[in-house]
């Protein structure tokens, strides 16, 4: 990344004293002003050098003001140890609420209106994924429950403090959200999600596994995002997408295999790596697939569905 | 908005609370007949503008530029909004933003931004006038201070309701309209995407 230079750091002293703390992780004045905008906006005035000093070593903006916003009414807590929810994540969360809510819209007239129908988030995080579907979704679909399981105590601590602090926006039911610390590569996951919240099925699987490949990691990765945050979340590569797909196609998979998924992915080896493992394993030809890029068009997810959920082929700027 | 104080009123506890209630409301009356309705967008012709570069996104990047750009197909323009943290607000500001620039090139004289502009100038005007008053008082004052014997002297005529609330709309108009019209920019497309990165 090429060095800010002098002149730079005097503009920006020069529309406030406070601005120079903001370039070195802005790296332009408007974003800048727009930073110190928010953390004035934000924080009580004794607060802002701390902030403005922390923000100088990189450290991410959440991380100081506490939360993220994520789709239309929820605020993220955003707390170290967990990964904060990316914009591009908010993308397609947002656009599969909308297919899903059209969906269940549509097939109240015909008497289905409260068919169950369940979400699994695997690799949950913060939690923002559930959240995010079940508030937008529940107005439409009062059986909608939605399952978050991540293998860190912290995301699960988190994800239940969003879960409490975002009730206002969540339709809160007690059946409807559940979150469990549960290992993917562990072959009792199944068993313990199922014995635990005697759900029945799963209908959708969803999942933004950690999907940065180690030599990305150490050449080229945002810094303020390899000092501050968890290697954990974001250290992955095929060995997430196999174990997803494999679960996925498991004869025991909670009773009945969900009839579609959809995972974040970051290059076009995990993209390739998925959709030929969907091939070999779909032995009966039931499946289709497609892809999501994202607001820079870059491919962001592979998703694949049966015939019964055809309105996921909505959700796709590509199909496969 | 500063309460007036009005010598002679100030022992009635609670005056102040229900005479900003009368206020607010009536200025919610005034406002709703003056104003036309907000302008809606056909989000047909509309999309969003993708922002170019960066060349990475997910997880490796965590960005907390949330603007978003909005382009009007037919004619081309293409603005912006004030970024708050939330997306999902800046779009929403967006198409609010793009409706008003869209109804101003449609009906130049009627339209909802016109409306306020002339409102202001008429709120200038009257925040002069005001000021005259305010000398004039505390001249009244001091000479009301000066003489020991008046304490029943009451004098409203300085108080003239309907501009007061006339000034309170325009308090509430400005802040609208400043964060829309300092923060928003119209490009057209060819300029649009020389801006920023
Ligand atoms: C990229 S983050 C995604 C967080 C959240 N879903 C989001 O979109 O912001 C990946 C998450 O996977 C979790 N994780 C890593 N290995 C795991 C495993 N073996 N089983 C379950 N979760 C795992 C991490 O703890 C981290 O919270």
């Amino acid at each position: 990344m090429p060095r800010l230079s002098p002149k730079l750091f005097k503009e920006a002293a020069g529309i406030s004293h406070y601005l120079p703390y903001l370039l070195p992780a802005c790296r332009s004045i408007t974003s800048s002003v727009n930073e110190l905008n928010w953390i004035k906006n934000e924080l009580p005035k004794h607060k802002w050098l701390k902030a403005l000093k922390l923000r100088k070593k990189l450290v991410p903006l959440q991380y100081i003001l506490g939360n993220q916003p994520f789709g239309n009414n929820l605020s993220i807590k955003c707390e170290k140890n967990v990964l904060i929810p990316r914009n591009d994540t908010e993308d397609w969360v947002i656009k599969l609420s909308n297919i899903l809510s059209e969906y269940f819209q549509n097939t109240n007239n015909n008497n289905i209106v409260n068919k169950p129908f369940t979400i699994l988030d695997v690799c949950t995080g913060s939690g923002c994924i559930p959240l995010l579907l079940g508030s937008e979704i529940r107005p439409y679909n009062k059986q909608i429950s939605l399952i978050g399981i991540d293998i860190s105590n912290f995301a699960i601590n988190l994800a239940l403090k969003n879960l409490k602090i975002n009730q206002n926006f969540l339709n809160l039911d007690s059946r409807t959200y559940y979150f469990s610390k549960q290992d993917l590569f562990n072959n009792n996951t199944l068993n313990n999600i199922k014995n635990k919240n005697n759900s029945k099925s799963v209908d959708l699987l969803v999942s933004n596994p950690p999907y940065i490949h180690s030599l990305e990691y150490t050449n080229n990765l945002q810094k303020s995002v390899k000092l501050y945050e968890p290697k954990l979340a974001l250290l992955g590569h095929l060995e997430f997408y196999n174990q997803l797909l494999y679960k996925l196609f498991h004869p025991h998979f909670l009773n009945n295999s969900p009839n579609a998924f959809i995972f974040e992915l970051g290059n076009d080896q995990q993209v390739q790596f998925t959709k030929n493992l969907l091939q070999k394993l779909d032995k009966s030809n039931q499946w289709n697939c497609g892809l999501i890029y994202d607001s820079n068009n870059l491919i962001r997810c592979i998703v694949g569905w049966k015939t019964d959920l055809n309105i996921l082929s909505k959700i796709c700027d590509k199909l496969l | 908005m500063k309460l007036i104080d009005i010598p002679g009123f100030k022992s009635i506890l609670g005056y102040q609370n229900f005479s900003r209630f009368l206020f607010q409301s009536s200025v919610y009356l005034a406002k709703k007949n003056r104003l036309p309705p907000r302008p809606k967008v056909n989000e047909d012709e509309i999309e969003e503008v993708f922002i170019k570069g960066g060349g990475s996104g997910g997880q490796k990047i965590n960005k907390t530029n949330s603007k978003v750009q909005l382009r009007h197909v037919p004619t081309g323009i293409v603005i912006s909004a004030q970024p708050t943290r939330s997306r999902e607000q800046n779009r929403k500001k967006a198409r609010e933003i793009i409706a008003l620039k869209l109804e101003e090139i449609n009906d130049p004289e009627n339209c909802r931004t016109k409306i306020i502009k002339d409102l202001k100038v008429k709120s200038k005007k009257s925040k002069l006038k005001k000021s005259k008053r305010k000398y004039q008082r505390l001249a009244e004052e001091k000479k009301l201070a000066e003489q020991a014997d008046s304490n029943n002297q009451d004098d409203f005529s300085f108080l003239n309701l309907s501009e007061i609330e006339v000034e309170m709309e325009m308090e509430q108009e400005e802040l609208e309209l400043n964060s829309n019209s300092t923060t928003s920019d119209v490009n057209h497309v060819n300029k649009a995407d020389s801006t920023d990165k």
